[in-house]
C-alpha cells in the first residue's frame, strides 16, 4: 500500500510539474485543441452553420405545398435545401450533411383542405440518429406552420365557403374521429361559415347573410366573434380541440453512413487527440532523463521504490494526463459550433482508455531507451513526429495514399486514430474494435516491459 | 563506538578507469566522518555504493545491524544530500518536501510534522510556500539538505553540501551538521574544502585515486603526514622561515632574540597532509 501510495505521489507531482509548466501545458493541452479547431475549419468546418438546416422535397408540387415550402423558407433559425426525390435527402443524412429532411407527399395541398379528416396534412420526415433537439423543433415548427396555412385558407372569404363544403363532407366519412369531436369541429365549421356570409354581406352591402347551412347543437353563438375574423374564429376553437393537428409529421431514423465521416471535426479532434498524446508521452518521457540531469532521480532511486515502480509512478501520471487530454478533446467537440457526434460511447471510451494505455507504454519506452534530455527531446520528437504524420495526424487517416496507410501501421498514432474514429464515426463493432485495441495494448505492455528492463540495466 | 556503516574492499571500475580500489572503511555512530579529495577521487561513487545506488563489481557495504545497503528496506534508515540540487524548482519547499517525504511511506500528521521540522532545521519556514525556483543558492542547498532529513535516518551522506554557496550558508551548514551531530546522527561529509573538514568532522578519510590513504582525526593526520610547522621571523625588512617539528620551541628561542619586529607560525593543515599523502594539492 506505502508503494502504491508513494507511485501516486510521483504521478502526482509530475501532473503538478506540468500543469506549471507553460510549455507543457500549452503543448499538452491547448496545441491540440488548436489543432483540432484549425484542421476543422481547414477541412471545410462543421455540419451546420447556426441554422438548422433541413432537406425539403415536394412531391405534390401544388400551390399549398409551394407555399408551404416557402413559409419553411421564412422560418428563423431553418435553413432549407431542396431534394427532387426523397433518396437524395435520406441520402444526405446518411451521410451527416443534414440532420432532417421532410417529405411533403402527392395530395398535401388537398390535405390542406381536409384537415379534419384522416389525420390532416402528412409530412413524411428523416431524421439523423441522437437527434430529438432537431426533432423537436422541427415538428414544432411544421405544426405551427400547418396551423398557419389552415388558417391563411379559411381566411380567404372567396375559397372559404366551398373549403367549408369540402371539409364537412370530409367531416362526414372520416372514421378516424369519435362522434364528440365530430360535433365540436361541425360546430367550428357552422360558426366560420356564419361568419363567412356575414363578412361577405358587409363587404357587399345590401346583400343578406345567408343562414347557417347546418345548425349543430354546442356551437357557440355566432354572434360572440361577430368581430372577428373567420381565422381568429378557427383560433379560439381549435383551442378546444385539445390534442387535435392539422399536420401529421412521421420522422423516420436515418442509420449514419460509418464509411465517412459527417462533419470535418469529427476527424479533426481525433487528430487533436494524436498531437495531444504525442504530447504527453513526450513529456513524461523527458521528464525522466531530465530528472537525471537535475539530479532528483538519485532522490527517487535511493528511496525504498524500486526503478520499475519509480517508472511506474510515471506512468500512471502519464496515462492520467493522456486520459484527461482525450476526454478534455472529446468534452469540447460536443460544443457548438463543433458539435461532434460520439456515435458509440462505450467504444469511445474504451478507445480513450486504450490510447492512454498504449501511449503511456511508449513513453516508459522512451524514458528507457534515452539516457540524456537531448536524446529523448530530439530522438524522441522526431521518431514521434514522423509516426504521428504517417499515423493520421496532419492528413487524415481515410485521405492518406493506400501505400502510406499500410506503412502507417507500424504507427501508434493510426491504431490510436482508429479507436477514436470507431467511436466517433466509423461505428465500430466489437469485433472491429479487436485489432486496434490489441495493437494497442500490445504497446502498452511491450513498452513497459522493455522500459522498466533498459532503465534497471541503464541504471 | 560501535559502527554504523561498514564498507568493506569496495571496488568499482568504469571500462578502464578504477573508481574505487580497495577502499574499506568503518563509520563510527554518532561521528561527523570527513571523506575528503579532490573531484574525481572517488568520493561519490563511493557514497553511491553506500546507499546502494550502485552495485560494486566486489566488496559490500552494510549498515551495522540491518543488512546491506542495496536492500531497499535498508536504503530507508539513509537519507542523502547529493552534489547536484536534487530539488524540484517548480515546487514549494513544502511541496517538495511532502513529495520526498512521501517516498518514504510518511503521510498525515506525521508528515506534516517533518515537513515543519526539516523546515526549521534548514531555517526556511518563512518560504515554505514559495516555489523553489525563487530561492537563492543557498536557500536551494539548505532544501537540498532538508529532503535528506525528511524522514528522520539515523545516516545522513551529504555529499559537498557546501557547493556553490555564500559564506553566511555555507556557516549555516556546518553549523545544522554540528547540531545533527549533536541529535545523534551518523554523518559522511564529503568536501574539497579542508576547512570545513577541519571544522566539523570528527575523523577525516583522504581518498585520491579510488583509494583511502589514511583515516584518523584531523590532528592525528596532520601529525602523521602535516610535516613541520613553519614559523616566519620578521627583522626590520628581513623576513626570514624556519621549519620545525616543535613550533613552540622554535618560537620561544626566537623571541628572545635582538631586532625582530614579528613572529608568525604557520601549522601544517590537511592540504599539507594531502600534499604530503599524494604529491599533489587537493584543488588541482
Amino acid at each position: 500500500m506505502g508503494s502504491i501510495a508513494s507511485m501516486l505521489s510521483i504521478a502526482r507531482k509530475d501532473l503538478t510539474l506540468i500543469l506549471r509548466d507553460p510549455a507543457a501545458a500549452f503543448f499538452t493541452f491547448i496545441f491540440p485543441l488548436l489543432i483540432a479547431v484549425m484542421f476543422g475549419f481547414f477541412f471545410g468546418g462543421g455540419k451546420t452553420s447556426g441554422n438548422l438546416t433541413v432537406g425539403v422535397v415536394d412531391l405534390d408540387r401544388t400551390p399549398e405545398s409551394i407555399a408551404f415550402v416557402g413559409d419553411l423558407e421564412s422560418v428563423d433559425g431553418i435553413k432549407v435545401r431542396r431534394f427532387e426525390i426523397p433518396e437524395d435527402a435520406s441520402r444526405s443524412i446518411r451521410r451527416g450533411e443534414l440532420r432532417a429532411a421532410v417529405v411533403l407527399p402527392q395530395g398535401f395541398g388537398e390535405s390542406v383542405s381536409n384537415v379534419f379528416a384522416g389525420g390532416g396534412m402528412k409530412i413524411e420526415g428523416y431524421i439523423a440518429p441522437g437527434s430529438p433537439a432537431e426533432s423537436g423543433l422541427l415538428t414544432g415548427k411544421l405544426t405551427e406552420l400547418g396551423f398557419q396555412r389552415m388558417i391563411d385558407s379559411f381566411s380567404n372569404f372567396t375559397t372559404l365557403l366551398p373549403r367549408l363544403d369540402r371539409a364537412r363532407k370530409s367531416l362526414d366519412s372520416a372514421s378516424d374521429l369519435t362522434a364528440p369531436r365530430k360535433s365540436a369541429i361541425a360546430g367550428m365549421l357552422d360558426s366560420l361559415g356564419v361568419l363567412s356570409r356575414e363578412m361577405e354581406s358587409e363587404q357587399q352591402p345590401g346583400q343578406a347573410a345567408n343562414p347557417p347551412a347546418e345548425g349543430k347543437a354546442g356551437a357557440d353563438s355566432p354572434a360572440d366573434a361577430s368581430h372577428d375574423a373567420p381565422g381568429d374564429v378557427l383560433k379560439t376553437r381549435s383551442s378546444l380541440l385539445d390534442t387535435w393537428r392539422p399536420i401529421n409529421v412521421a420522422f423516420e431514423e436515418i442509420k449514419r453512413d460509418a464509411s465517412r465521416p459527417q462533419s470535418s471535426f469529427e476527424v479533426s479532434f481525433a487528430q487533436g487527440v494524436v498531437w495531444g498524446l504525442m504530447s504527453c508521452t513526450l513529456t513524461f518521457g523527458i521528464s525522466l532523463a531530465e530528472e537525471r540531469t537535475r539530479g532528483t532521480l538519485l532522490r527517487l532511486t535511493i528511496s525504498p521504490l524500486s526503478r520499475s515502480q519509480i517508472l511506474l509512478g510515471k506512468a500512471i501520471g502519464c496515462f492520467v494526463a493522456c486520459t484527461c487530454v482525450q476526454v478534455l478533446l472529446m468534452l469540447i467537440s460536443q460544443i457548438p459550433p463543433f458539435s461532434v457526434e460520439i456515435s458509440r460511447p462505450w467504444s469511445m471510451a474504451a478507445a480513450i482508455l486504450l490510447s492512454s494505455i498504449g501511449f503511456t507504454g511508449i513513453m516508459m519506452l522512451l524514458a528507457g531507451l534515452s539516457k540524456t534530455e537531448t536524446a529523448a527531446s530530439g530522438g524522441g520528437r522526431a521518431i514521434m513526429l514522423i509516426l504521428a504524420l504517417i499515423g493520421g495526424g496532419s492528413v487524415p487517416l481515410f485521405l492518406l495514399p493506400a501505400v502510406v496507410q499500410q506503412i502507417g501501421s507500424i504507427s501508434p498514432f493510426k491504431w490510436s486514430t482508429l479507436l477514436l474514429e470507431g467511436g466517433l464515426w466509423r461505428q465500430f463493432s466489437m469485433a472491429d474494435m479487436a485489432i486496434p485495441a490489441m495493437v494497442m495494448l500490445a504497446i502498452g505492455i511491450g513498452g513497459w516491459l522493455i522500459g522498466s528492463a533498459t532503465f534497471r540495466w541503464q541504471e | 563506538m560501535p559502527a554504523m556503516l561498514v564498507l568493506t574492499k569496495l571496488r568499482k571500475t568504469y571500462g578502464t578507469l578504477t573508481a574505487v580500489d580497495g577502499l574499506s572503511l568503518s563509520v563510527k555512530r554518532g561521528e561527523v566522518f570527513g571523506l575528503l579529495g579532490p573531484n574525481g577521487a572517488g568520493k561519490t561513487t563511493t557514497i553511491s555504493i553506500a546507499v546502494g545506488l550502485l552495485k560494486p563489481d566486489d566488496g559490500g557495504a552494510e549498515l551495522h545491524g540491518l543488512g546491506l545497503c542495496i536492500d531497499p528496506a535498508v536504503r530507508r534508515s539513509i537519507g542523502v544530500a547529493p552534489q547536484s540540487l536534487a530539488i524540484y524548482e517548480a515546487l514549494s519547499g513544502d511541496e517538495n518536501l511532502r513529495f520526498f517525504g512521501s517516498l518514504y511511506g510518511l503521510k498525515g500528521r506525521l508528515l506534516a510534522e517533518r515537513v515543519e521540522m526539516a523546515l526549521a532545521a534548514v531555517q526556511l519556514t518563512d518560504r515554505r510556500h514559495d516555489r523553489a525556483s525563487g530561492y537563492s543558492g543557498g536557500m536551494k542547498r539548505r532544501l537540498n539538505l532538508a529532503a535528506a532529513l525528511i524522514h528522520d535516518p539515523p545516516l545522513l551522506l551529504l555529499d559537498e553540501p557546501t557547493a556553490g554557496v555564500d559564506p553566511q550558508s555555507r556557516a549555516g551548514i556546518i553549523d545544522m551538521v554540528r547540531l545533527l551531530r549533536d541529535r545523534g546522527k551518523t554523518v559522511i561529509y564529503t568536501t574539497h574544502y579542508m576547512e570545513e573538514a577541519q571544522k566539523v568532522c570528527d575523523r577525516v578519510g583522504i581518498i585520491d585515486r579510488g583509494r583511502l590513504l589514511d583515516v584518523g582525526t584531523v590532528d592525528e593526520l596532520i601529525e602523521r603526514h602535516g610535516g613541520s610547522s613553519v614559523v616566519t621571523v620578521k627583522r626590520g625588512e628581513i623576513e626570514e622561515q624556519v621549519r620545525t617539528q616543535d613550533a613552540v620551541q622554535t618560537l620561544a628561542e626566537l623571541v628572545t632574540q635582538p631586532g625582530v619586529t614579528s613572529v608568525r607560525v604557520d601549522r601544517p593543515d590537511l592540504e599539507s597532509v594531502f600534499l604530503t599523502l599524494t604529491g599533489r594539492r587537493l584543488r588541482d
